[in-house]
């Protein structure tokens, strides 16, 4: 019998799907990357964000029996986590309106979450990535910060391509000039 | 896994992006979700789960329920009329047994 790790990725998925529970944390351990940049990206820093990648994972270990291998775990596992996350954004908003929660709460606890060493860093970056809307913003990680190509993107956000590749030019030239400053001290 | 997207006009936006967010929870990540994959195996079905749920509703609905009810109390007590609980009532024009008996005079 093959380990986990000569396992291919969709081996791996076969076999959590039958309930071999230690391919499925290795499959965890693996995927934990995609997850945890989507989440804090999405989400920003928070507890929010790991609390949003353990109910992604769940829903993979609940899904995997449906997974055909057509398209990679990985990208399997993207649209799971995109979708936890706006569904917790949506909640996020009707937090907002029925307890008239401020914005400003949410920096609050950003900044209570992020080190001490880059703080201003990315707290300036989460500020331009909540600057986007939402479906820019899901764009943004999908193709910015995770490299999916447009047509992966368009797949996993069930969007024409056309529309991947609009948000893509606004949310590449707002955060472009929003970070510009940061950009410039790179250099 | 991911085949990254090449364009060098995404570089610079994606290296400030990806050093700006962790790509790692924090450590014993996999613990935790498999503690709660196995908490939710011995979750209740979604029908007793309703039911467990339903005392914590009453428990919510029961505080506004106690204010609006002192209020309605306080303002009885407040308006003008003869001093008695239903007094109140009577001078809003909700004395229903005054007018039939009005009616039946």
């Amino acid at each position: 019998m093959r380990t986990g790790v000569e396992m291919t990725d969709t081996e791996l998925a076969q076999a959590a799907a039958n309930g071999d529970q230690q391919a499925f944390r290795l499959l965890v351990e693996l995927l934990q990357p995609v997850v945890a940049r989507t989440t804090f990206v999405m989400l920003g820093p928070s507890g929010e964000a790991e609390d949003a990648g353990q109910e992604a994972m769940v829903k993979l270990h609940q899904s995997l029996s449906a997974f055909r291998g057509r398209s990679s775990i990985a990208t399997w596992m993207t649209r799971i986590t995109v979708n936890v996350c706006l569904d917790h954004l949506r909640r996020r908003k009707r937090r907002r309106l029925m307890f008239w929660i401020p914005v400003e709460d949410a920096d609050q606890a950003l900044d209570q979450h992020l080190g001490t060493g880059d703080m201003d860093r990315q707290r300036s970056v989460h500020q331009a990535l909540t600057r986007l809307t939402v479906a820019h913003r899901a764009v943004a990680v999908l193709r910015l910060v995770l490299g999916y190509s447009t047509a992966e993107t368009a797949e996993i956000l069930n969007i024409p391509a056309g529309t991947v590749l609009s948000r893509l030019s606004r949310a590449k030239a707002q955060l472009a000039e929003d970070l510009k400053d940061y950009a410039h001290d790179r250099t | 896994m991911i085949e990254h997207d090449q364009d060098p006009e995404n570089t610079e936006i994606r290296e400030i992006l990806q050093a700006a967010f962790p790509d790692q929870f924090r450590p014993g990540f996999a613990d935790r979700v498999m503690h709660r994959i196995g908490r939710e195996k011995d979750a209740p079905a979604p029908v007793a789960g309703a039911v467990l749920v339903l005392p914590r509703a009453f428990a919510w609905s029961l505080a506004p329920a106690l204010v609006l009810l002192t209020l309605v109390a306080w303002l009885n007590f407040q308006l003008p009329g003869d001093g008695a609980v239903m007094g109140g009532l009577a001078d809003l024009g909700l004395d229903a047994g005054s007018v039939f008996d009005g009616e039946l005079r």
